[in-house]
Formats: C-alpha cells, sequence, structure tokens
C-alpha cells in the first residue's frame, strides 16, 4: 500500500546528510572513553569490594533521573532535526528549547550530586572509586557544557532566521550528533559506575 | 506541529524504548539474584540502548560501513570487556575468600572515613548510601 508523506516531512527512508569531521571526532572521543572504562574497570580488579562498598554510596535514584533527562533531552533535539528537515521553523524553536530545558536538568542533578558528596567529606582523593569517579563524571560534564553551549548557539540561530534554510539544518543536524554523543557515554557510565556495585 | 510521521514515529518508539531499557537495567540491578547475570543483563541493555541512539537519534545506519563497523565494534567491545571484568572480579574475590586470603578492604563511609568494606565474597549489598 503507497504510503503519503506531505513535502518536505522526514521519512525513515529520507537520506540525512554525513558529517565526516563530526564523526570522526565522536569515534576518537568514543574510542578515548572506551581506554578510560577499560582502565577503570583493570583498576576495579585489584579491589573490587571496595570498589562497590564505594559504589553503593552514590545515589543510583539521582543517576536514574539523569539517565532519563539526557535521553529525553536527546529525544526533543532529534525531533528538531527532524522539524529542521521538514522546514517547520516553529517547531524547530520549541523543541530545541524544550531539549535545552530538559537537558538542563542534568546539571542541576549533577552539580547537587556532586556538592551531597563534598559535604559528605567525599573528594577525588577519598579513595581510587571516587577518583575514577570524579574524573570520568567530570569529563562527560565537560562534554556536557560544551553541547549546552552548542544547542544554545543553534537556539539563537533558529530564533534570528525567517525560515529554516540549509545551513541552519545542517547546523541542528550536526550540533545533534554532537548533544547525541552526551547521552552515549552517560549511557556506559551510568551502569558502570552506578549499578553494577549495586547488584545483588 | 505534524509529529506522526515515518521518521517521528521511529524516534518516538526510540525513546520509548531507551525509558524502558533504562528502568529494566536498574531494576535488574536491584532485583535479579545473580550478580554476573544482573551484570551481564545491564550492561547488555546499554550496549542495546547505545546502538538505538545511534541508529536511529544520530542516523548512523545512512553513514558509511567504516563508521558502523567502528561503533559496532566499540559497543561490542565496551559490554564484553566490563562485563568480563565485572565477571573476574567475582571470580577472583569468591577465590580469595575461599582460600583466606580476602583482606579488609577500605572503602569511605558516608562522612568519607575509610571503613572496612562489608562485602566479601562479592554477592553481598555493601554499604548503603544511607
Amino acid at each position: 500500500m503507497p504510503v503519503t508523506e506531505a513535502p518536505g516531512e522526514a521519512t525513515d527512508e529520507d537520506s540525512a546528510p554525513w558529517f565526516p569531521s563530526i564523526w570522526t571526532f565522536i569515534a576518537l572521543d568514543c574510542a578515548t572513553f572506551g581506554v578510560l572504562f577499560g582502565v577503570f574497570m583493570s583498576e576495579r580488579l585489584h579491589d573490587p569490594a571496595a570498589y562497590d562498598a564505594s559504589a553503593s554510596l552514590l545515589d543510583v535514584r539521582l543517576g536514574l533521573a539523569n539517565t532519563l533527562i539526557l535521553i529525553t533531552s536527546s529525544y526533543l533535539v532529534a525531533l528538531s532535526a527532524a522539524a529542521a528537515r521538514r522546514d517547520d521553523l516553529p517547531a524547530l524553536r520549541r523543541l530545541l528549547l524544550g531539549g535545552i530545558v530538559v537537558g538542563a536538568g542534568f546539571a542541576v542533578l549533577k552539580l547537587t550530586e556532586y556538592a551531597m558528596k563534598i559535604a559528605a567529606g567525599i573528594t577525588p582523593q577519598t579513595d581510587a572509586f571516587f577518583g575514577y569517579y570524579f574524573a570520568l563524571t567530570g569529563v562527560h560534564f565537560l562534554h556536557y557544557g560544551a553541547g549546552m553551549l552548542v544547542l544554545l548557539v543553534l537556539l539563537r540561530r533558529a530564533q534570528r532566521v525567517a525560515a529554516v534554510d540549509e545551513g541552519l539544518t545542517r547546523a541542528v543536524m550536526s550540533g545533534g550528533i554532537f548533544w547525541h554523543m552526551v547521552d552515549l557515554l552517560w549511557v556506559f557510565l551510568f551502569p558502570m559506575l552506578y549499578l553494577l556495585g549495586a547488584v545483588r | 506541529m505534524n509529529v506522526r510521521t515515518a521518521g517521528t514515529r521511529t524516534l518516538h518508539l526510540t525513546w520509548a524504548a531507551l525509558i524502558l531499557a533504562t528502568l529494566f537495567g536498574v531494576g535488574t540491578a536491584q532485583l535479579l539474584g545473580h550478580p554476573l547475570l544482573a551484570a551481564a543483563a545491564i550492561m547488555v541493555v546499554a550496549g542495546g540502548k547505545i546502538f538505538l541512539i545511534l541508529r536511529n537519534f544520530m542516523e548512523l545506519h545512512q553513514g558509511p560501513l567504516a563508521y558502523r563497523l567502528f561503533f559496532a565494534s566499540w559497543i561490542v567491545a565496551c559490554v564484553v570487556g566490563i562485563s568480563a571484568s565485572f565477571a573476574f572480579s567475582l571470580f577472583n574475590t569468591s577465590a580469595r575468600a575461599s582460600t583466606g586470603l580476602l583482606n579488609s578492604s577500605s572503602a569511605p563511609q558516608g562522612d568519607g572515613t575509610p571503613v572496612s568494606a562489608p562485602r566479601s565474597n562479592g554477592s553481598g549489598p555493601g554499604l548503603k548510601a544511607d
């Protein structure tokens, strides 16, 4: 049965433009994080009981909430890219703003978590686990900050134009890919840091 | 705004699948009886989530084969590597406990003070956050 689509609507069959420089950067970043994951897990082998005991001091609910926040923000940004491809400027602005607002929740919870840990006397110097915890989540937080900055620049650009052009569409898609990488890395960090120490 | 095109429908379904998979992963960590199975399930679910993000949010499936192969390998390497390392730590801890070599490990309490780790066989609950 033939399926009709409104002109300009994004479909599964649409071919997305390819951004080699962004993807190469993401591949290198993922490879770097892969090495960091390997270093953390191999160091954990020296004293898994101590690592698990320290991991159990993390609040899984905060980690879970941050995961849901990043997934939802990523989803809204993916929708904004689809809106850009069908030249829907109001939807693009609305969805980008939604992605930024939801994504901001990650910073609120992460900074709250850091503050709670430091107030409880837990710092990167406390033990090896928390050294890695602060390093890994800290480097991820830098990526998050860069991603939020990219989204804010995209929103500002979308608010300054009267219609979606090809340049804006490509910018939203490539910026969106970077933002999804922030989500991607957290999806591995969350179980590795928060959940493995809590398995029964 | 029409959000029911084929492309956006895929995004909606992907988001729902990611949310459900996240909740499943956390539930598995808390409820599944066997730590090794739980860890493997958690990491496989995480790998599946990353595959969905790469494919449907980032549209990697339309990219060059070399990149698709790289990211597929990266996911498999991370899932297998983390799961295998966790499994090895379980066996290693059990072996040390059975031979009496396991000494008191130190881990911080909520106030950062190191204490003896309560987990001695790799399957105990460890310290509580609160």
